[in-house]
């Protein structure tokens, strides 16, 4: 875990470097779970709305795969991976504040059968690029006033 | 007996009232940071609204109100203006306040009173530890005309409040009926908000009163020009505001004003107050709706241009520039603006453009000959 400030972003997982998503590769399965890192809502906020496509719609790394509402920001939710959707995480389809409270574990969003993982994955932040990675982005977003 | 202390975030929010508690717009609890999360657009909030906390809500029954005394489901878990308002102690939102009045600012806080007995009290205990706190931060009262009378008015301006809004909310008097008073079960009077309304100008002077007014109750165009002409002759501020249909209130299923006629309405209201634009400048049809606009071209380009009719209507900070922005206050920040919290840029203009589809009543004068 790296942790700087309020903020806690597992080393266990990748990171999309510019949208704030973390990429799980689930074991069992070869599945990319997907949700949001603690950076990422610290900007949007209390999510109250979260759409996505529906399962089996072919994702692209880069381009929307739903939208993310919070109370005063909304956004699109970008696919860290190219693939499949796979799973909708339907708890947070209902509950959207599941994902400000729980974001590494029950607050996962989607999941991708992913197409290019091997070097897509390498365009994503992991291991010990993590702990840098982290420090720059919350200077960067002190700078901004966002947190 | 061993005192049981129940932590904060443990404790219902029924307990939880004003004057010690107040609840804040999720905008100004972002601002304040109180709340993680950004703006839209980044477009700031430069107002800190809040807004009184009692267990019961609302007493008063307005049938579009998300604290209305009828509406379903307990208090806490209802919203205003749709979105949550989170509720913090009474004074550490003061202490926010005064931290950012000594770094950046505040440009105004504004203190919303419901309709409770304890109201009028409370926004006088409210009042004063925000004064303390700060002794600079403009303060505004958004108050329940029903709860006051002239002698609560002068006490509210002795606290330390320099502009009285008041939610006159309906735009005529059998919408108010229908809307807010017996026709809606509820203790509301026109005459009495009136009364109220006026007493305040006297105490408060010329533009430091002003009445919120709600776009889509099912007022016709024509009551609303009325009433921009009756505020802008005695000096009093008009607010625009959006309906926008909270789940569970009898309005919950109306329809929200189009964006046609709210932007259509916007643009007029702004030409009524800064363009002199007069009343035989405009005809309506049979139902009330603007059906003629006569106006010189330049005059319409350049407010529209400007961008400024549309932006939220709202109390000034102390240079006078717009300080209420209410961001996404009267619709999803998804959504379609209805007003804008900051000036609209180019690309705005081309769709309230678009959206106000003006050239179907416009009629441009063109200047006389000598």
């Amino acid at each position: 875990m790296t942790d700087s400030g309020n903020f806690h972003i597992p080393n266990d997982r990748y990171y999309d470097p510019v949208n704030h998503l973390w990429a799980r590769v689930d074991s069992a399965t070869g599945r990319i779970v997907v949700g949001l890192d603690a950076l990422g809502l610290s900007a949007l906020g209390d999510l109250v709305y979260v759409t996505l496509q529906p399962v089996g719609t072919p994702v692209r790394r880069g381009e929307p795969v739903g939208t993310l509402e919070a109370a005063k920001m909304t956004g699109d939710l970008i696919a860290p991976v190219s693939g499949i959707l796979i799973g909708r995480n339907e708890l947070v389809l209902r509950d959207p504040s599941l994902v400000n409270r729980d974001p590494y574990e029950g607050g996962w969003i989607a999941s991708i059968d992913p197409t290019s993982w091997p070097k897509e994955s390498a365009e994503l932040i992991a291991g010990d690029a993590i702990p840098g990675w982290v420090k720059a982005e919350v200077e960067r977003y002190q700078a901004q006033g966002w947190i | 007996m061993a005192r049981v202390v129940v932590p904060l975030d443990q404790q219902s929010e029924q307990f939880q009232i004003s004057p010690d508690y107040v609840r804040i717009s999720m905008a100004a609890a972002i601002e304040l940071r109180l709340k993680p999360g950004r703006l839209l657009r980044d477009c700031g909030c430069g107002c800190i609204n809040l807004l009184q906390n009692y267990p019961e809500g609302c007493y008063a029954n307005c049938s579009y109100c998300g604290l209305a005394r009828e509406r379903p489901g307990v208090p806490e878990d209802n919203t205003f203006i749709r979105v949550a308002w989170p509720l913090y102690p009474t004074d550490l939102v003061a202490e926010k306040i005064a931290q950012r009045e000594a770094t950046a600012g505040v440009g105004r806080v504004c203190i919303a009173q419901v309709q409770d007995p304890r109201a009028y009290e409370d926004l006088i205990d409210m009042t004063g530890r925000i004064r303390r706190a700060s002794e600079t931060a403009p303060i505004s009262a958004l108050v329940s005309a029903t709860t006051l009378d002239q002698e609560r008015l002068h006490a509210i301006k002795d606290a330390g409040v320099d502009i009285i809004g008041v939610g006159l909310d309906a735009a005529s008097q059998h919408v108010f009926y229908q809307t807010r008073g017996r026709g809606a079960r509820g203790p509301h009077q026109w005459d009495h908000h009136w009364e109220i309304i006026r007493q305040a100008r006297q105490i408060y002077g010329p533009m430091k009163v002003n009445c919120h007014i709600i776009v889509g109750l099912g007022e016709t165009d024509g009551e609303l020009v009325d009433l921009f002409f009756q505020l802008k002759s005695e000096q009093i501020a008009g607010y625009l505001f959006s309906f926008n249909p909270e789940p569970g209130t009898t309005m919950q299923d109306a329809p929200r004003a189009s964006i046609q006629r709210l932007r259509r309405i916007q643009l007029i209201k702004y030409l009524i107050e800064n363009s002199n634009l007069s009343l035989e400048n405009l005809e309506f049809d049979e139902q009330g709706a603007i059906s003629r606009l006569d106006a010189p071209e330049i005059m319409v380009d350049v407010a529209v241009e400007s961008g400024l009719p549309f932006m939220t209507n709202g109390c000034p900070d102390r240079q006078g520039k717009l300080a209420c922005n209410r961001p996404y206050g009267s619709y999803r920040p998804g959504e379609e603006f209805r007003d804008y919290p900051f000036q609209p840029a180019r690309d705005d203009l081309i769709v309230i453009c678009r959206e106000m589809r003006l050239d179907e009543v416009w009629s441009k004068l063109t200047p006389m000959a000598n």
